[in-house]
């Protein structure tokens, strides 16, 4: 057993189209798995939704929604793009969420702990931003709104330069930052119950010392949990930050 | 899992969209509405609860309104009476008074009558005693007319000095 092994991609259902390697790897399907569970709750949660709220699955993801609404949409966003881009930065939140969380279950593969998953993501919001910024504020407007206004007239090439540098260094942090800590706890995790199984073979009584990275391990799953939802998190509110910045650079 | 894999790329990408798709035309549409539903109540309930207040006001001030105008009633109906019950009693001490006078003046006319009536009667008497006297006193008899208007004639000088 290795615990490189765990993060292999194995093929499911081989498919290839025109040379592109298109197969169905239990990435994917867990990716698929989570998401129609993930819908499922919503769909459920969404068309249950009273006037006094009584589900308390159905309060749970009122919760959930309004943290999305107040917490990562609204304090960036005014105004209508409130409403056009609360779908896009909810369902991205939820889609890593889902992606993420379905990782805490033990045989299954987390989607967003392999790179390919992050940064075609990541790769999604970068263009994405800069589209919607171009299409708002044309391109010498966006351009010129990269550059924080009031600088003295000598600084702007240099400040230009460095935040195209910026700007491109988003996407690459956005995934990395997702892609490094799904992997991470899974790592350390594999780590603490290889370590656990290695002091309980080692020697009789072994097991007393095994013991430790063991607690250890669980520890560190609870501790996955709440990384999980922060990471979730984190990409979202970067999201809704980029395209309120790209949109509307005024504020 | 650093290796490139166009195929998970490509899936993620896809299921991204599938995902948001579905989202935002099946879940957050009920999410809005339900929202503008819970708003739509709230408010209904805030104007509601509002109007219900006014009116309860509006019947605080009336009912305090008409208690005034009641204990103001009530009071004048007290004045009234006691006013009323005053005139009665004047009345009828009044009356009491006239009736205690009426009889105390019948009692004197009563009374100055019993006198002259007795003076008058003590006056006869007199007559007759002096006649009985003076006939004595004479030892003859005189004409009893010719006596008593002796007898008279002398009292009535006895009454002047």
């Amino acid at each position: 057993m290795h615990i490189a092994e765990e993060f292999m991609l194995h093929k499911i259902i081989p498919i290839n189209i025109a040379g592109f390697d298109l197969s169905i790897t239990q990435a994917v399907l867990w990716m698929w798995i989570a998401s129609v569970i993930m819908l499922l709750f919503l769909f459920y949660c969404s068309k249950n939704m009273t006037v006094i709220p009584s589900n308390r699955l159905v309060t749970m993801f009122e919760v959930f929604v309004d943290f999305v609404k107040k917490d990562l949409v609204e304090s960036f966003m005014h105004g209508q793009d409130v409403e056009r881009f609360f779908p896009l930065i909810a369902s991205m939140f939820f889609f890593i969420l889902a992606s993420n969380f379905i990782g805490i279950i033990p045989g299954t593969y987390t989607p967003t702990s392999n790179i390919n998953t992050t940064a075609i993501l990541a790769i999604f919001v970068f263009i994405l931003y800069n589209v919607l910024g171009i299409v708002r504020n044309g391109v010498g407007g966006y351009l010129k709104s990269i550059v924080v206004p009031g600088l003295p007239s000598v600084l702007v090439p240099v400040v230009f330069v460095i935040e195209i540098f910026s700007h491109l260094a988003r996407p690459l942090s956005l995934s990395v930052r997702l892609f490094a800590n799904m992997t991470a706890g899974h790592i350390i995790i594999g780590v603490f119950v290889y370590l656990c199984l290695m002091a309980t073979g080692a020697f009789a009584g072994g097991f007393i010392l095994g013991a430790l990275p063991f607690l250890a391990s669980i520890g560190m799953y609870f501790l996955e949990v709440f990384v999980k939802f922060l990471q979730a998190v984190i990409f979202a509110v970067l999201t809704a930050m980029y395209i309120a910045g790209a949109v509307a650079p005024e504020h | 899992m650093m290796n490139f894999e166009f195929g998970l790329e490509f899936w993620t990408i896809v299921s991204f969209f599938i995902f948001f798709f579905l989202f935002a035309k099946f879940v957050v549409p009920p999410i809005n509405n339900a929202l503008k539903e819970r708003e739509k109540a709230i408010a209904g309930a805030i104007e509601q609860a509002r109007n219900e207040r006014e009116e309860a006001e509006k019947l605080l001030q009336e009912s305090k309104k008409e208690l005034e105008e009641t204990r103001a009633r009530s009071s004048k109906i007290v004045e009234e009476a006691r006013a009323y019950a005053d005139d009665v009693k004047n009345d009828i001490v009044k009356k009491a008074k006239d009736e205690a006078q009426k009889i105390v003046e019948n009692a004197s006319k009563d009374l100055d009558r019993a006198k002259a009536e007795v003076i008058a009667e003590l006056k006869v008497e007199v007559v007759n005693l002096t006649i009985t006297l003076a006939e004595k006193l004479l030892e003859k008899e005189m004409d009893k007319t010719v006596q008593t208007k002796f007898v008279t004639e002398y009292l009535q000088k006895m009454g002047k000095n």
